[in-house]
């Protein structure tokens, strides 16, 4: 692991493995800074300057770190209950990081060990391999509020397992053997804390392998990985939701920015000086009192932190003259049988931080990495000019990690549909066509849960144009509000405030930055393509005895068609997933649908829905998928271990997660739909016609070998049951 | 409970284990697995345990083992409970690939 020992601007030599901003973007911090840290990271009041996530970044090609899951007061946020003049730092859930030490289970006090609630950034090129001491040290919680606890098998959750998934890679999802005891990105395992009891057999529904207390990871990330932004977070099904939304996750980059970006004036890479993390995360914190939950009428403490999540926690816009910087106020929903949170804040920020402060300096301006903590909750962002209150124009440079490249002949509003709609695309003012790439400019950027996006920021004119700021001229970052369909409701926050001086001349940039590189979207299906090469590893893998018969490849011509809706529409929240098999006619393969003709099933680990081998030789298979949205709400579609681009789509938007749009039911049965259904269709319906969706359908390259799941991201659905099983085993040719 | 017994077991002079172990758990799994339960996977070799005693009375132990038929060696790791029966030991829940 590289120690970072190099002087900062300040001059002061760094002795720990991070670094942090200020001002400035980079900034080496002292390591006395560091150490007040240790316990509670940095303390920071509203309007304070936006700090850097901290760094581990890899060396020699290895990162090797301990990463432990703890519990401990969220020092940035102050939390005032009601008749109260206490102040609470409500108690968030966040990883502990710090330098793999020689032995033990836990980080040494001192400065080479933080745990910030805003996340840490694990720095890694390609070719590296990341090894990772995971320790879970999390608190059990109660039974009564954890929402899956009385699911089937499921009666160890609240004992709190967690586990660990590298979210975008494509890496191997390795279990591990007797010769390799460590595992890949492997997110069935679920590591249990010995301290809140050992977890009692169950017969059902059971997650993977239960492992007590610590496991090793070792990801090997491809030497041809394409440079992006990607991130980590828990993934035990069940209580995914409580485990982010309570704090834990953080950012992964492989490569730097300035592999897929450069100025339009000079043919340089991005500097990393002038790149800007942001991750952002939010979280509920309760006033006291009882409140609901699926067991029933609870007790809560003051400060308490509602895992579960509830949309309607906040009114979803403010009342007139309310400012919401950086939370909203709860609301009572007595009313209408929901909870009153009166008292009660949703805290929404940046970095961990509440509203802070974004300087923009230089001259060209930065390049933004926004990567979302968020559970269920979507986001809707607009940088809105504080003089104008108009949307703000800034050029889009990459999706989920991956630069985004639209051929010259390409409207520019065909990225809002190869992408499902997640930006508003504005003109790009005076910015040329350079090389193959046309330049894409948007006002408002919607991420659903797990989605990154990364921006070009500097300041510019009510007509989008680039011109020298004015003095004193400055932005808000909002969350606008956003509603899913007919599902929930997010509400509006102002989430920083930006501000820029950007005084002296530019020196890369005239009118944009320019996209792409051999290591970008494009370049994964180039020779030497992580999606065209032969898997290396996969030459000496062992098949499973079973692969011959249980892993078919796809026939030429055939996709598979996955269904979102219910397993059962009189139930609510019985999130599923149904199967089947299409011929080049559009027929049903007859035999394929799973779990039945018509049905859609629940998660449950120990079904593999889909297996396929890659291509003789080991090569990258591509297969195409239809995915049908039931649901008159929205989900989002992710395939952990590869990324996939719309089929027929001109360009190269390869993503990691996808929002599906809404059914919409006919005339006929829309009554039903809407009052018997819960608000989803049946296949059946869909196969009638009764119920319109859009099918989407994706280009899939499958590289990578192991056992990983497919789901909707909104994590309340993906703990309800809206997930599947999928297995990619070497070729035996 | 458990101390009474194995107090006995000393006194007089019987091999008593006080806590499963690793040869303990893949006898009772051979046992119960030849008679046809459908209670546990098939071909599987214990390799590590580590039990600890449950106020039930019985044993939760930290199982990892392999598939015998699996030239890969994939280790799987369980939770297997574990109690007494007819001065043997018994597994109370299924030993399964996971």
């Amino acid at each position: 692991m590289r120690m970072i020992p190099a002087a900062g601007k300040d001059g002061k030599t760094m002795t720990t493995g991070f670094r942090a901003s200020r001002s400035g973007i980079y900034r080496w911090i002292a390591a006395a800074h560091v150490a007040a840290g240790l316990a509670f990271g940095p303390t920071a009041a509203i309007g304070e300057h936006l700090i850097e996530p901290p760094v581990f970044a890899s060396h020699n090609g290895v990162l090797d770190i301990m990463m432990v899951a703890i519990a401990q007061p969220i020092p940035t946020i102050s939390f005032r209950p009601p008749s109260s003049s206490t102040i609470i730092h409500p108690t968030g859930w966040v990883y502990q990081i710090c330098p793999r030490p020689p032995s033990g289970l836990s980080c040494p006090a001192g400065s080479t060990t933080v745990s910030p609630y805003g996340g840490t950034r694990l720095s890694l090129q390609p070719g590296d391999t990341l090894k990772i001491r995971f320790v879970n040290r999390l608190p059990k919680m109660d039974p009564n509020k954890v929402a899956h606890v009385t699911d089937p098998g499921e009666a160890n959750l609240y004992l709190n397992p967690t586990n660990l998934h590298t979210h975008g890679l494509l890496t191997p999802a390795r279990a591990p053997t007797v010769s390799d005891p460590t595992f890949g990105d492997f997110t069935f395992v679920t590591v249990f804390n010995s301290a809140n009891g050992i977890p009692v057999p169950q017969t059902t529904h059971q997650h993977g392998p239960i492992v007590m207390d610590t496991i090793d990871y070792k990801i090997t990330i491809p030497a041809n990985h394409p440079s992006g932004l990607f991130w980590f977070h828990p993934h035990v099904h069940g209580i995914a939701l409580n485990q982010v939304v309570q704090g834990l996750s953080g950012i992964i980059t492989i490569g730097s920015a300035g592999d897929n970006v450069r100025g339009d004036a000079v043919n340089t890479p991005w500097p990393d000086a002038s790149v800007r993390h942001l991750m952002l995360k939010e979280i509920q914190v309760l006033p006291g009192g009882v409140i609901s939950f699926d067991s029933g009428p609870q007790p809560t403490a003051p400060g308490e932190v509602l895992n579960q999540e509830d949309p309607d926690f906040c009114a979803q816009f403010p009342a007139t003259g309310e400012v919401r910087q950086g939370s909203c106020a709860g609301q009572d929903n007595s009313a209408d049988d929901g909870n009153n949170y009166t008292g009660g804040k949703w805290y929404m920020t940046v970095n961990g931080q509440q509203f802070p402060t974004v300087p923009i300096t230089a001259p060209d301006g930065e390049i933004w990495r926004v990567a979302t903590g968020a559970g269920s909750l979507s986001w809707d962002l607009q940088l809105v000019d504080d003089a104008t209150h108009q949307p703000m124009t800034v050029q889009l440079i990459a999706i989920d990690g991956v630069a985004v490249h639209l051929p010259q002949d390409s409207p520019p509003s065909s990225i809002v549909w190869i992408a499902g709609g997640r930006f508003k695309v504005v003109a790009c003012p005076d910015a040329p066509v350079i090389g193959s790439t046309l330049p894409v400019c948007v006002n408002e950027i919607v991420m659903m849960p797990s989605s990154r996006t990364e921006l070009w920021v500097t300041y510019r004119n009510s007509q989008g144009r680039i011109v020298p700021p004015p003095r004193g001229a400055s932005g808000t970052l909002k969350m606008v509000g956003l509603t899913m369909g007919s599902g929930d409701s997010w509400p509006a926050v102002d989430l920083a405030k930006v501000e820029f001086n950007q005084a002296g001349g530019r020196r890369y940039t005239s009118h944009q930055v320019v996209v792409g590189s051999a290591r970008d979207a494009m370049g994964t299906h180039q020779p030497g393509g992580i999606f065209t090469t032969p898997v290396a590893y996969a030459a000496t893998a062992v098949a499973p005895a079973t692969a011959n018969t249980a892993c078919p490849p796809l026939p030429r011509g055939h996709r598979r068609r996955i269904f979102f809706g219910f397993s059962d529409v009189t139930t609510d929240g019985t999130f599923a997933l149904g199967y089947e098999e299409v011929d080049q006619h559009s027929n049903v393969v007859p035999g394929s649908q799973k779990p039945a003709p018509d049905q859609l099933q629940q998660f449950d680990p120990s079904v593999t829905t889909v297996c396929l081998p890659l291509g003789p030789g080991q090569t990258p298979v591509q297969e195409t998928w239809e995915l049908i949205q039931l649901s008159t709400e929205n989900h989002n579609f992710h395939l952990h271990q590869t990324r996939f681009v719309m089929t027929g789509a001109n360009g190269g938007v390869i993503q990691d997660n996808f929002p599906l749009g809404v059914a919409v039911p006919g005339r006929k049965i829309a009554d039903k739909v809407a009052n018997d259904q819960n608000g989803v269709c049946t296949i059946a319906q869909w196969r009638r016609g009764e119920c319109k969706s859009h099918p989407e359908v994706f280009d899939i390259q499958f590289s990578q070998l192991g056992e990983f799941v497919y789901h909707c991201h909104i994590l309340e659905h993906e703990d309800g049951g809206m997930m599947a099983r999928i297995q990619v085993v070497p070729s035996p040719h | 409970m458990w101390q009474e017994l194995f107090l006995a077991c000393s006194l007089i002079n019987l091999s008593c284990a006080s806590v499963p172990d690793v040869s303990i758990i893949q006898t009772a799994y051979e046992v119960e697995a030849s008679s046809g339960s459908t209670l546990h996977d098939k071909g599987l070799k214990v390799l590590k345990a580590k039990c600890h005693h449950d106020p039930g009375k019985q044993f939760l132990c930290e199982v990892m083992f392999v598939s015998s038929s699996d030239p890969s060696e994939r280790l799987y790791f369980d939770i297997v409970a574990v109690t007494r029966k007819n001065g043997g030991w018994e597994l109370k829940s299924g030993l399964c690939k996971r």
